[in-house]
């Protein structure tokens, strides 16, 4: 069973009293990857893949490991290349895959900027992008999507989780639709894979994008997933440092695997974080952590609904959403809410278009954009409590 | 305007209007802000709602505030809003 006061205990930031309901932005670190980091720091610190020394052999090892930790984890059977966030795991495949004038992308107004300005800005190269619209739940019609995609569309690019609204999207489906006709899948886990059980295989993607930051590893890691039978199909974004074996003016041999996409000396210190991180949600388990989620948004949507002239954003039904939610009040733009609770409770949320701006402004109506908190397993009850008895103060003031 | 050092952050740009952070670089502390001819719309023990013409600010005891609804590029507005607020506080 999730023992709740020892996870809270390993998050040494929660000591400072602060209400943290920000996690779909960034999630807070564990002691576990706090001394994965320093571990390397003080033991292990020396470059990866370069040399032939004893602490180089030893960093190599365990940044390699931490790559292996993450495919096992998500069940990969391809390659995993680290990144900084999942934006640049998204950019990878936009400027990685080999794009003619006539080709097109399948997305939707789903999704965060990370996973639309890349395929909007190929339009210059003559690429269609037909971004189908979702329902006000964040739900998508599958049979409209089925047929977007043509013999044209050589990608289709979805996010599995609204970072909005927190309905899940049907990535299994999609994928098997987009396979049938020929397009390959890039999925953007930013929201999934820190708070579902997400199975690259039983998924069958060709891409899966996702953040470490928000999934307790350290800031500046993220991953990318490619499936292998694409690998050698894509160009590297960057080239430099690990990227060829041999070198001369009018031939170059390049690197093959993982190491053409993580050209020069990555982020050591922070993959091995990430390595922690996903062994810590593995001892804790991520059914339970979208249980411990789900009955938190049951309970916030609950207490929501005491208040006056609020609109809670998304599905209405749990086993359609994760832990986010977003929510509107009547007069009160949604800046001032998110000021209001961190000066008056301490209650960190997120504000805005979230990175959103079609869905908040053409889907939800919000031209200011939506409250919204997101949960992760450090939060409890008793803070929605607090929570609840701030905001129900802002509406009888603000 | 006395001594009030401050960072100013465009948080949104959207559908033409601007939302600006004010954040102080020491806290003022005065914890019964009077801000006399200004039009008070809202006032808690926390902060105060003021309305001008063309927006609504709240502000904090610290002298931390939130200018909302400003429309396009207007910084300069914004500074001028603040400095307006500060010189009735203060």
């Amino acid at each position: 069973m999730m023992n709740q006061d020892e996870i809270r205990n390993d998050f040494p930031q929660l000591k400072q009293g602060f209400i943290y309901f920000d996690s779909g932005s960034t999630s807070l670190k564990p002691i576990p990857v706090l001394n994965a980091i320093n571990n390397y720091y003080e033991t292990l610190s020396a470059s990866v893949g370069r040399g032939l020394h004893y602490p180089s052999y030893l960093a190599t090892k365990s940044y390699d490991e931490a790559h292996e930790k993450v495919r096992k984890f998500f069940n990969g059977k391809g390659e995993i290349i680290f990144t900084k966030n999942c934006t640049e795991a998204i950019n990878i495949i936009a400027h990685g895959i080999e794009w003619k004038a006539g080709d097109k992308i399948v997305t939707t107004y789903l999704e965060h900027n990370s996973n639309l300005l890349p395929w909007l800005n190929l339009r210059s190269q003559g690429v269609e992008v037909e971004v189908l619209k979702c329902k006000i739940d964040g739900t998508i019609c599958l049979k409209e999507l089925s047929k977007s995609i043509d013999n044209k569309t050589k990608l289709v690019a979805v996010t599995h989780t609204s970072n909005v609204l927190g309905t899940i999207v049907p990535v299994e489906d999609i994928t098997e639709i987009a396979k049938k006709k020929g397009a390959m899948v890039l999925i953007d886990g930013a929201q999934a894979a820190p708070h579902l059980k997400v199975d690259f295989e039983a998924i069958g993607c060709d891409f899966y994008a996702a953040s470490g930051h928000k999934m307790l590893g350290p800031s500046g890691t993220g991953f990318l997933y490619i499936n292998t039978p694409v690998l050698n199909r894509l160009k590297p974004m960057m080239l430099g440092g690990g990227s060829a074996t041999d070198v001369e003016l009018e031939n170059i041999t390049y690197t093959q695997g993982r190491a053409i996409f993580e050209a020069g000396t990555p982020n050591i210190a922070g993959g091995i974080g990430l390595g922690a991180a996903v062994e810590y949600l593995e001892k804790i388990g991520m059914e339970q952590i979208k249980e411990h989620e789900l009955e938190l948004v049951a309970y916030l949507m609950d207490q929501l609904k005491k208040i006056d002239g609020i609109t809670i954003h998304g599905p209405r039904e749990l086993k359609k959403r994760t832990g986010v939610l977003s929510f509107s009040i009547k007069n009160i733009p949604a800046h001032r809410i998110a000021i209001l609770l961190d000066e008056i409770g301490g209650i960190a949320i997120r504000s805005g278009n979230h990175c959103a701006f079609l869905l908040c402004r053409d889907i939800l109506k919000e031209e200011c954009g939506t409250a919204r908190v997101s949960f992760y397993i450090y939060n409890t009850q008793e803070e929605i409590d607090k929570f609840i008895d701030v905001l129900e103060e802002i509406v009888k003031n603000a | 305007m006395p001594d009030f050092q401050y960072k100013l952050i465009k948080i949104c740009g959207r559908a033409g209007k601007e939302y600006y952070h004010v954040y102080p670089q020491e806290p003022i502390g005065f914890s019964s802000p009077d801000f006399r001819n200004l039009n008070v719309k809202m006032s808690h023990p926390k902060f105060s709602v003021i309305s001008f013409p063309d927006c609504h600010v709240t502000v904090f005891a610290s002298g931390r505030m939130l200018i909302e609804n400003l429309p396009a590029d207007s910084e300069k507005r914004a500074r001028k809003i603040i400095k307006e607020i500060i010189t009735h506080w203060l």
